[in-house]
């Protein structure tokens, strides 16, 4: 990989315009949610309000708050960051895409949900120890088929950077559709199945509805929100924004998986990021589907889900392991 | 011992005895590199020599237990009435010390052993019931060990006839090293053997604890390392699968029983057990990789193994003296009677937490490092194509990945439950700060895990010494290009560096743009309890709470007693209390080890029925018939 000024600022450029979205991804599948059930439905812009208007808010600590609370939220928020900078998004390379390895991609996830689950216990209150418990039994669940997914796109492409994985699917599948011969790196098998593996972890690790509802504050169905309970004024305004980004990396995963074109140079990039934010919204309407579709799963019936995932992403790893 | 004025003479003359010799035998060893000398003495010779693996591992016993010294020299205090344990633990140390220089296998077995004893004396050092039993426990498991070694090091004497190491270089077949590995699995605490280690290190003083887990269990390694990878003649490449399965159970199993402890020291243990299985996973590889020619992968592997044996030793080390000083100061060692001590303990809480993260394997942590060289090599054994390795690592790294999570579930509740939230008993809220000596020695280890995390390519160009002993070529030192070797295209990612410059300079812009765009306004009021305003600590979530919906999940592996008491009478909203009771319980030891207890004084009763009887005539054909075997022996065997 080149040291390429150019790279580094079309890649800067490009995560700030995917981390100026993530909001609006969340927002249009809110509206999407409660458009389908009859609502009128907040403005798609919502999220970007609430965000600022957290940020004017006060901050309520609570007595028993240690010094975990003044530094998980930014670390949250700073890792998700870390993570979009390493994807690849419309353009080949992502400024961090030098060190973009996938295990490292899981294990950063694994972090943000560490420093998260501690904040939630930092406050003493039995909600937060409940969501500290129920994230991590989710986490410890989707984990392993996280890395699988991760793992079986490594050994398909013979790379170990998410950059170049995608880049490496990219230029099979043109390839194969430019002279019609298949190649070593073209499959459909394969990102098909990783595709509805990863949708899967998707919905669990984002807080959605079969698994999780993010709109409630229910102590019977809180996931997420039950370990930002205690949040208040900028750290929620970080948990909520970090959610968004989270979404938008797996949205950005699975775009990518789903159809592979990123812009190898500057004049691809109009087109390319017209059909990224397409992807994007093709796969926020089919997380709204989802979402609207199904009710809330019960909690102990979310492993056998969550073992689909594993089994399809197994799958995937062995039929890309046949291909050498 | 009591008319001593000064009580704690020998406290501080034994710890700095220790962090003496462990800088002289650093230099030493550094000094005399690649050179032997013997000792002789009437009825045995004691040979050494300094070659690069025992540098590597006295370098890593001297540092670790020089923090732990350092640490002990304050927290000892509280056992200075019997200063036995520091001349203990100070012979301990000396004999691994003496252990991995040691170049005759009669100077191996004599420290061996003299390591094992020590720590058998340190375990039943505070006496009561709980450590006898622990401290037989590993006596008995100890000696199997030493037995089944012993018998390998008779099998090499018997094919070289030669007592010095020189000699056994590819001599060891497949028979000598199953029985070591098997020897020195009991030691090092893997799966099946692994009984005796959370009874035996829990119940021994935190700073032995720390050098039992940090240290002595890495003896065994260097014992494996030294029959797989000098003496083995390098032929059976089933033997890598083996340690590789096994290993990736133990880190499954170990960590799940980590997340089932309520004992701090006990889930510290268990946890040992983890991380041995890792390291084992990259033995495995690395030797599979040696006999089946894949070099760069055995190199990579290589790494793997000597990073997570500093890594583990750094971070378990602090995290068993941090448990100590919990100990100490709060007199229990039971989380659920703990909560909210980051209030008093503020800087050892710090520490603790980044020993957490490190042992957890979170980025840009050492943890992370040595996890990600191994998963790296998991892949590129799933790159060699060999059928049975392929099957095999698809497996470790499914079962890696998931005690990867599980690490993260087990140590966010030891550092949640212990330290986060409201104090539980008065024991928690009473408790002092301790010592500013305790906490560097603490410290230390924990700042050595940030700067191998951040920047590892001093580190690794220096274990790139003990990789060529092992295994005949070198790494190279940038994690950022270790891969490329693998033959597989740009393998190569991870820049610790870059990734915390980046990380430290989005924290800075998210900093400015709140100064400027948020509001400073700030107020600590008590946590939202639903409108109650019922004080009860009682009301946080516990440990076993925690914990019990992943083991609910994988139920499978824990056999689990839960008993819930109450007044059967009363109606239910009426009770006054009820009694929650649970108790987990290993598998292995409930399915093997109960039945093959059972088993065992079941025979010897048989026996003893025969055998023994009050009738001094049978007893005397007993021993008439003693003699005659041994003369039919004698006459046609050994004649």
């Amino acid at each position: 990989m080149n040291f390429n000024a150019q790279h580094l600022i079309i890649g800067l450029i490009q995560f700030i315009i995917i981390v100026m979205l993530a909001p609006f991804f969340a927002g249009f599948i809110h509206k999407l949610k409660q458009r389908a059930r009859g609502q009128k439905g907040i403005n798609i812009f919502q999220f970007y309000i609430n965000f600022n208007k957290l940020l004017k808010k006060e901050l309520v600590l609570s007595k028993d708050a240690t010094f975990i609370s003044n530094i998980a939220p930014y670390i949250v928020f700073v890792t998700y960051l870390i993570i979009l900078l390493m994807l690849p998004a419309f353009y080949r390379y992502s400024l961090l895409g030098i060190s973009s390895d996938v295990i490292l991609i899981a294990y950063s996830l694994a972090l943000a949900t560490f420093f998260m689950t501690l904040y939630a216990m930092d406050h003493g209150s039995a909600f937060g120890g409940l969501g500290a418990s129920r994230e991590w039994f989710l986490t410890v669940l989707s984990e392993p088929s996280l890395i699988f997914i991760f793992i079986s796109l490594a050994i398909f492409t013979k790379q170990g950077r998410i950059t170049d994985i995608f880049y490496v699917i990219q230029k099979g599948a043109e390839n194969a559709f430019l002279t019609g011969a298949g190649s070593s790196t073209v499959s459909v098998a394969i990102p098909f199945l990783l595709f509805i593996s990863l949708f899967i972890v998707s919905i669990s690790e984002n807080a959605r509805i079969p698994i999780d509802n993010p709109e409630t504050h229910l102590e019977l169905t809180m996931f997420h929100e039950a370990n930002i309970l205690e949040a208040s004024g900028k750290h929620l305004g970080l948990y909520e924004y970090g959610s968004y980004l989270k979404l938008t990396v797996f949205l950005t995963i699975m775009s990518l998986i789903l159809f592979p074109y990123m812009a190898v140079n500057i004049y691809q990039i109009p087109l390319a990021f017209i059909i990224y934010v397409l992807k994007m919204i093709i796969l926020c309407i089919f997380i709204a589907g989802v979402e609207i579709v199904n009710p809330k799963m019960r909690v102990f019936r979310v492993p056998n889900i969550l073992s689909v995932s594993f089994i399809l992403s197994l799958i995937a790893m062995i039929l890309s392991i046949r291909r050498f | 011992m009591d008319n001593l004025k000064h009580k704690g003479i020998f406290r501080y003359f034994f710890n700095f005895l220790t962090i003496l010799s462990a800088a002289f035998f650093t230099v030493l060893s550094i000094y005399y590199f690649k050179s032997e000398f013997i000792l002789q003495s009437s009825f045995i010779n004691f040979s050494f020599k300094f070659n690069a693996l025992s540098l590597f591992f006295v370098i890593f016993i001297s540092s670790v237990s020089v923090f732990i010294s350092i640490f002990s020299i304050k927290y000892g205090d509280k056992y200075d009435d019997k200063p036995s344990l520091f001349i203990y633990s100070f012979l301990f140390i000396i004999s691994m010390l003496i252990l991995v220089i040691s170049n005759d296998m009669l100077t191996f077995l004599i420290f061996w052993e003299l390591m094992s004893i020590f720590s058998f004396l340190l375990v039943i050092y505070e006496g009561n019931e709980e450590s006898r039993k622990a401290g037989f426990l590993y006596f008995l498991m100890t000696h199997i060990g030493t037995i089944l070694i012993t018998a390998a090091f008779i099998m090499l004497y018997l094919k070289t006839s030669s007592f010095s190491f020189d000699y056994y270089k590819g001599a060891a077949g497949i028979i000598i090293l199953a029985a070591a590995i098997t020897g020195f699995s009991i030691k090092a605490g893997i799966m099946p053997f692994h009984t005796w280690l959370p009874y035996a290190h829990p119940v021994a003083p935190a700073n032995i604890s720390a050098v039992m887990s940090g240290v002595m269990v890495n003896m065994a390694i260097y014992g494996i390392l030294k029959f797989l990878f000098v003496f083995s003649s390098g032929s059976d490449s089933f033997l890598g699968i083996v340690l590789l399965v096994i290993g990736a159970l133990s880190a499954l199993l170990g960590i799940m029983y980590a997340m089932a402890q309520k004992d701090i020291k006990k889930l510290l243990a268990f946890s040992t057990i983890e991380n041995m299985g890792i390291i084992f996973m990259g033995i495995g590889i690395s030797y599979w990789a040696r006999v089946e020619n894949f070099q760069s992968l055995e190199y990579l592997a290589m790494a793997a193994v000597l990073l997570h044996i500093i890594n583990h030793g750094l971070s378990k080390s602090s995290l068993f003296m941090g448990s100590g000083l919990i100990d100490k100061y709060t007199h229990t060692r039971n989380m659920e009677k703990l909560g909210g001590l980051s209030k008093k303990m503020g800087q050892l809480s710090v520490l603790f937490l980044i020993g957490i993260m490190s042992i957890s394997a979170m980025p840009p942590l050492n943890g992370f490092l040595s996890e990600w060289y191994l998963y790296i090599s998991l892949i590129g054994s799933v790159f060699t194509g060999n059928l049975y390795m392929v099957y095999f690592s698809i497996i470790a790294i499914a079962l890696l990945s998931l005690a990867g999570a599980a690490a993260g579930a087990a140590f966010t509740k030891l550092f949640g439950i212990t330290f986060l939230g409201k104090p539980r008993t008065a024991n928690a809220e009473n408790t002092k700060k301790s010592h500013i000596i305790e906490r560097i020695g603490i410290a230390l280890p924990v700042v050595l895990c940030i700067y191998i995390g951040v920047y590892p390519y001093q580190i690794i160009s220096s274990l790139n010494a003990v990789i060529f002993y092992l295994t005949g070529g070198t790494v190279n030192p940038n994690p950022f290009t270790a891969v490329r070797a693998l033959k597989v295209h740009s393998f190569s990612l991870y820049a610790p560096l870059i990734i915390v410059a980046v990380f430290a300079v989005l924290l800075l812009i998210i900093f400015f743009y709140f100064k400027i765009f948020a509001s400073d306004k700030k107020r600590v009021f008590e946590t939202w309890a639903c409108g109650l305003d019922e004080k009860n600590p009682k009301a946080q979530y516990s440990g076993s709470g925690f914990s019990s919906s992943i083991m609910k999940v994988f139920s499978s592996f824990y056999s689990s007693v839960s008993e819930i008491d109450f007044e059967r009478d009363v109606k239910k909203y009426f009770r006054s209390k009820s009694v929650y009771t649970e108790e987990v319980n290993d598998i292995v030891e409930k399915y093997i080890y109960i039945p093959a207890g059972k088993l065992y004084y079941k025979i010897s009763e048989i026996f003893n029925k025969a055998v023994n009887s009050a009738n001094i005539n049978v007893s005397l054909g007993y021993l008439f018939l003693t003699l005659i075997v041994c003369f039919i022996i004698y006459i046609f065997i050994i004649r």
